[in-house]
């Protein structure tokens, strides 16, 4: 069985079109890692105050890409460890309070002096100013006491302060890299049963021994096997891509601070906020993974039911993308509030959401997740059964 | 005893039947299924393979429905396509090692046994090649090759001469003849002269329906007294022509010689000959409309 689904693996990676797509993808992960990553890094700092022309300006020193990051991990190293009150009011006075220049044309707030620190305290409204307010921002003046801010009250935990930018721009990178995998998969695996056919192998194939049995879970296997290895490939460049510019410091940091969003959601969908980053992006590869071992089912029985690759093609893209169609429907609001709800739970189940770190950080509730697997389930077991119906019992007329 | 049965089998296909009620009892042997394009050869082998499954009728191997059988019967089978299906940017041994893999073939036997069957079809210096890069021929080779990977006891092969040239169907008749000891190997074509050489056995098949069966001698004698040569000149040549089933045409001189097979005398001065398998052939199937 081990020889069959090496072969079968080596036919899958041996289609050009398979290795271009993924060096291409490699290529995407490093481009949006730069450009979401170092290219998108700024800090800045007062240096001390100037009067030119008899007004008093503000000095700043700007520093964009690794020289802002660097800069930042060493802001922040200092204040490492559990928050306090105290550390909160150190962590202002070292990093300024968060001043936007409201720019009345684009109806904006530009952040004039952001760095690690303050936009830390900022974006967790651990201050008493207006965060993002788009008409009537206030700089704030100073630091509220952690007990009455949700970051403090929501959990009775100790809170880990630490550097975690580099786990941001991973989970937003880990989306992409989900949806580019899957792409992938869609083609490559497209042809896996489809080619059988249009190439007439069948015929050979259907007339051995394990032609009908061993051989068809040996496709599966690989199948899911490339899925899987692409996706642990490409998630492994990013996280090591993440750990050289960012270091490994924060997973023990409440993945609330990912998104900055603190809530402790009840009922159907729950909340990651209070898991730690390094649950939360554990969690989140388990839900890819499950994602991509239904989109990889369903690709498959695509393929074992059309005639040609490009029908198993269109297929698989579709049962992909289906969901952000639906999305897209429900946001311009066409359905019912009842209606709506139900689709979004759905929705979130896919394996186009279970790519979207903003899904699963609301999507976590014991509900939620049986029904998860009963959509996998749904989803998996079927496939994976007229998929291996349909090809055993392939006519050749 | 090895043996194969077809029960009353029959494919039809929307008004047309390819296959039609077809009994048949094969043992030990090789078997030369002949007939024009369109007689249903190749349905009737893909329903032997169990890829086809027929409208009514049973296919039996030693007493047993080859769809029950499942494994145990494609352990024992071997077969060639009419439309060979490779992976063009497969090498030929890799092919083979696949299909050897699916086939079962212990893992210890598959080098020594790849290595043997690429020496009989000649392809041992191409092992390490694309198949893409291969000739016709070569790739005809590569799938007789295949069919013979897991030593079947039941070979069956749909024409497995079409694009050899003559040399290679000398070494394919041969391996045939060397392969065949208590199997069943039945093959399609409608090249006469390999069925000629190679078979113990043919069948005659005509719109899906066996029409005859027999020894090569059996066989002949059915048109003993249908064939006929006579000398005429060059514009009468052209007339019989095109009026009867002529089997050969040659040039003597200011006169040509014809070979015609019809059932009664062509001409007056005709004169009746021995038949061969090729007249036999035009008795039967000169109307068939080639596909």
């Amino acid at each position: 069985m081990r020889a069959l689904i090496r072969e079968e693996f080596y036919k899958i990676i041996n289609r050009r079109i398979v290795r271009v797509c993924f060096g291409v993808l490699l290529l995407c992960i490093v481009l949006l890692f730069i450009v979401a990553g170092p290219g998108n890094e700024r800090s800045r700092i007062e240096t001390g105050t100037e009067t030119r022309s008899d007004l008093e300006t503000i000095r700043q020193e700007t520093l964009s890409g690794l020289a802002a990051i660097e800069r930042d991990r060493e802001l922040a190293k200092g204040f490492e460890g559990e928050l306090t009150d105290e550390k909160l009011k150190r962590m202002a006075e070292a990093g300024g309070m968060l001043e936007y220049y409201h720019n009345e044309e684009s109806i904006s707030n530009i952040p004039v002096n952001g760095n690690y620190l303050n936009i830390f305290l900022a974006e967790n409204r651990l201050t008493n100013g207006e965060y993002q307010n788009l008409s009537d921002y206030a700089t704030a003046t100073e630091v509220l006491p952690l007990q009455q801010t949700a970051m403090g009250s929501l959990t009775e935990k100790p809170i880990y302060f630490a550097y975690i930018q580099g786990w941001r721009v991973l989970i937003t990178i880990m989306s992409m890299v989900g949806i580019l995998v899957s792409l992938l998969s869609i083609i490559a695996l497209s042809p896996v049963f489809a080619e059988e056919y249009a190439i007439h192998t069948a015929p050979i194939l259907l007339t051995t021994e394990h032609g009908k049995r061993k051989g068809i879970a040996a496709k599966m296997v690989a199948g899911i096997l490339f899925s899987l290895g692409a996706l642990g490939i490409s998630l492994c460049i990013t996280v090591v891509l993440c750990i050289c510019c960012y270091g490994v410091q924060g997973l023990n940091c409440f993945a609330g601070m990912l998104d900055n969003t603190w809530s402790l959601t009840e009922g159907w969908y729950g909340s990651t906020s209070y898991y730690t980053i390094g649950e939360f992006l554990l969690l989140f590869v388990a839900v890819m993974a499950i994602g991509m071992v239904m989109l990889v089912a369903f690709t498959l029985f695509a393929s074992a039911v059309a005639r040609q690759v490009y029908e198993a093609l269109m297929l698989g893209i579709v049962f992909f993308a289906l969901p952000g169609v639906i999305w897209f429907y429900l946001v311009m609001g066409n359905a019912e509030p009842h209606t709506q709800e139900i689709l979004y739970r759905i929705l979130y189940c896919t394996p186009l959401y279970s790519c979207m770190n903003g899904a699963i950080h609301s999507a976590v509730s014991t509900p939620m997740l049986l029904l998860r697997a009963i959509i996998f389930l749904l989803v998996v077991l079927p496939s994976i059964w007229l998929a291996q119906t349909k090809y055993k019992n392939h006519q050749v007329a | 005893m090895l043996s194969m049965e077809l029960r009353g089998v029959t494919k039809q296909y929307k008004q047309k039947k390819a296959v039609d009620d077809f009994s048949l009892k094969l043992e030990e042997g090789v078997y030369g299924l002949l007939g024009a394009n369109g007689a249903g050869k190749t349905t009737l082998l893909r329903m032997l393979c169990n890829i086809l499954k027929p409208t009514s009728g049973i296919v039996l191997c030693n007493g047993m429905e080859i769809d029950e059988m499942d494994g145990e019967y494609r352990r024992i089978l071997g077969y060639l396509p009419q439309q060979f299906g490779y992976y063009p940017n497969m090498t030929a041994e890799r092919y083979l090692r696949y299909l050897a893999e699916l086939k079962a073939v212990p893992p210890g036997l598959i080098d020594s046994k790849i290595e043997e069957l690429l020496e009989l079809v000649e392809l041992s210096e191409m092992r390490k090649k694309k198949i893409k890069t291969f000739s016709g021929g070569m790739i005809r080779r590569l799938g007789i090759a295949q069919a013979m990977l897991n030593d079947p006891e039941i070979l069956i092969l749909d024409e497995p001469t079409a694009g050899l040239d003559p040399k290679e169907r000398i070494r394919f008749r041969n391996l045939i003849s060397g392969f065949s000891k208590n199997r069943i190997v039945l093959l399609s074509t409608h090249i006469v002269s390999d069925v000629e050489y190679i078979a113990d056995r043919i069948l005659l098949m005509k719109q899906g329906k066996l029409i005859g069966q027999g020894n090569l001698e059996e066989i002949v004698e059915q048109v003993e007294g249908h064939v006929w040569t006579c000398m005429v000149d060059a514009q009468t040549a052209e007339e019989y022509n095109r009026k009867y089933a002529v089997s050969n045409l040659k040039n003597q001189g200011e006169k040509v010689e014809l070979r015609i097979v019809a059932s009664q005398k062509p001409v007056e001065d005709a004169v009746s000959v021995e038949p061969g398998l090729e007249d036999v052939y035009l008795y039967y199937f000169e109307q068939e409309t080639e596909e």
